[in-house]
């Protein structure tokens, strides 16, 4: 791994961690600020050159995990205490919240990025 | 239907030698090479004109034989109800016919989608804040009143899910066949469109994301009625909340990563993946390629994001699957 890699490793870890500190402090909607640093990593790395929209899909999979599993985790326990739903109700119903998010920030995150980055190379696999 | 109409699924472009076309039919992702002529009979079908006087030369029994092969082959079709694959019946409801003035339209009726499906949710959304929880309203509604509301949500938002999808299509220059009802031991809707003309992929992410606008907008229409009727004494407010909960239910489906779902076709066009079973099948399944893949930075990205798309195709199917039980138990 070269200079590059090491440094936009270091900066996803430490927006993952802000995401972390966020829902520490039990504020999952500043998670939305952790987004945007992860949108000006994404533009500033070299190495996201050209595939900022590949990258964005996958840093965002790793920036929404506190925010998304916090959520899922408060639905379910809210349904669990207040509305007496059974133990795998209420983790299943966290499983489907979780797809939910995790689909729709996907899904807007994705379409941002190619909002800012129309040029973007082909996803060859070869 | 007096006399047979050509299909509107089908598409044909000549070969470059010989008198041949090669029809593409959309309703069954199929190709298949015809003969010119064919081609050239089937395109003065209107379903007013009696095929006899496009060529007089032929007997009744021979252009009933005729046709029967044309129909064979889904050129033509005699009636607006027909079987796709047994068995799956489609209805066709509406066939669109592309103008200055109706692209204009839908144009309009596209900008508006996009602009206000976001404040009226967030009206929605404040409103269900300032006036307080609905759970009280959905514990004294009678059955019948959510059947009828939950019936009406899903009618509506299947249809006009459909709709957004063609207005989308049309508003950017893309084809749109027909719309209509399917009928496959379910009832549904269905719009048959094409955006290989549609350059911008923007626009093609915004085309299969007008579907889940429409339920979106629906569903916060719903709330918001739901809050105007509720002083009234003649109109069942609660039949609003269910209309609103059967809308929300779909968007929230359909943005699921899962084949067929829009939220795929969407992450499809974002990530530029033409043929994901292809690309998955590159890298993941080859032991050779996923470790030359492994070896740049970029390699290991395209890996880790087909590894995501990989785990939600398998995922979320499921999910949907035990949903489905769990309402019904």
């Amino acid at each position: 791994m070269n200079k590059n890699t090491y440094i936009t490793v270091a900066m996803v870890l430490t927006v993952f961690m802000a995401s972390c500190a966020c829902i520490y402090i039990r504020m999952p909607l500043l998670c939305i600020l952790t987004l945007v640093m992860m949108f000006v990593i994404v533009g500033f790395s070299p190495l996201c050159h050209m595939r900022e929209t590949l990258w964005t899909f996958v840093l965002t999979v790793i920036i929404t995990l506190p925010p998304n599993l916090y959520v899922s985790w408060f639905v379910a326990n809210r349904a669990y205490v207040h509305y007496d739903y059974p133990t795998w109700a209420a983790l299943f119903l966290a499983l489907v919240i979780y797809s939910v998010l995790i689909s729709i920030e996907e899904i807007l995150c994705g379409t941002i990025s190619r909002i800012i980055w129309r040029k973007q190379y082909r996803v060859k696999f070869y | 239907m007096r006399y047979p109409v050509k299909c509107n699924w089908i598409s044909y472009k000549p070969l470059p030698d010989g008198d041949e076309y090669v029809v593409h039919n959309y309703l069954l992702e199929e190709e298949y090479i015809m003969p010119g002529d064919d081609i050239r009979f089937i395109e003065q079908l209107d379903g007013k004109t009696d095929p006899m006087e496009i060529i007089d030369t032929m007997s009744r029994r021979q252009m009933k034989i005729y046709l029967m092969y044309l129909e064979h082959f889904d050129l033509i079709r005699t009636s607006r109800f027909v079987i796709a694959e047994f068995p799956t019946y489609i209805w066709t409801a509406w066939v669109i016919r592309d103008n200055a003035r109706f692209r204009s339209i839908c144009e309009d009726i596209n900008t508006l989608l996009m602009l206000s499906v976001i404040p009226v949710a967030m009206l929605s959304i404040v409103m269900l804040i300032l006036n307080g929880s609905i759970e009280s309203a959905l514990d004294s509604t009678s059955l019948w009143v959510v059947m009828v509301g939950f019936a009406f949500g899903v009618v509506s938002g299947l249809i006009l899910h459909e709709l957004g999808h063609a207005i989308s299509c049309t508003a950017y220059s893309g084809i749109v066949m027909e719309f209509g009802l399917v009928f496959s031991g379910y009832f549904g809707a269905y719009t048959m469109i094409d955006t290989v003309s549609v350059k911008n992929r923007i626009q093609r992410i915004q085309i299969n994301l007008a579907g889940i606008e429409v339920n979106i907008l629906l569903a916060s229409i719903y709330v918001i009625m739901f809050y105007l009727c509720s002083g009234l004494r003649f109109a069942n407010s609660y039949f609003w909340v269910q209309a609103a909960i059967a809308n929300l239910s779909m968007a929230l489906v359909n943005v699921l990563m899962v084949d067929g779902f829009d939220g795929m076709d969407a992450i499809k066009e974002i990530l530029g993946l033409d043929d994901l079973m292809r690309s998955s099948a590159k890298a993941l399944y080859n032991k050779k390629r996923r470790s030359h893949l492994l070896e740049s930075e970029a390699g290991t990205v395209k890996v880790m994001a087909v590894v995501f798309i990989e785990l939600s195709r398998f995922i979320y199917p499921l999910i949907i699957v035990l949903s489905v039980i769990l309402i019904w138990t």
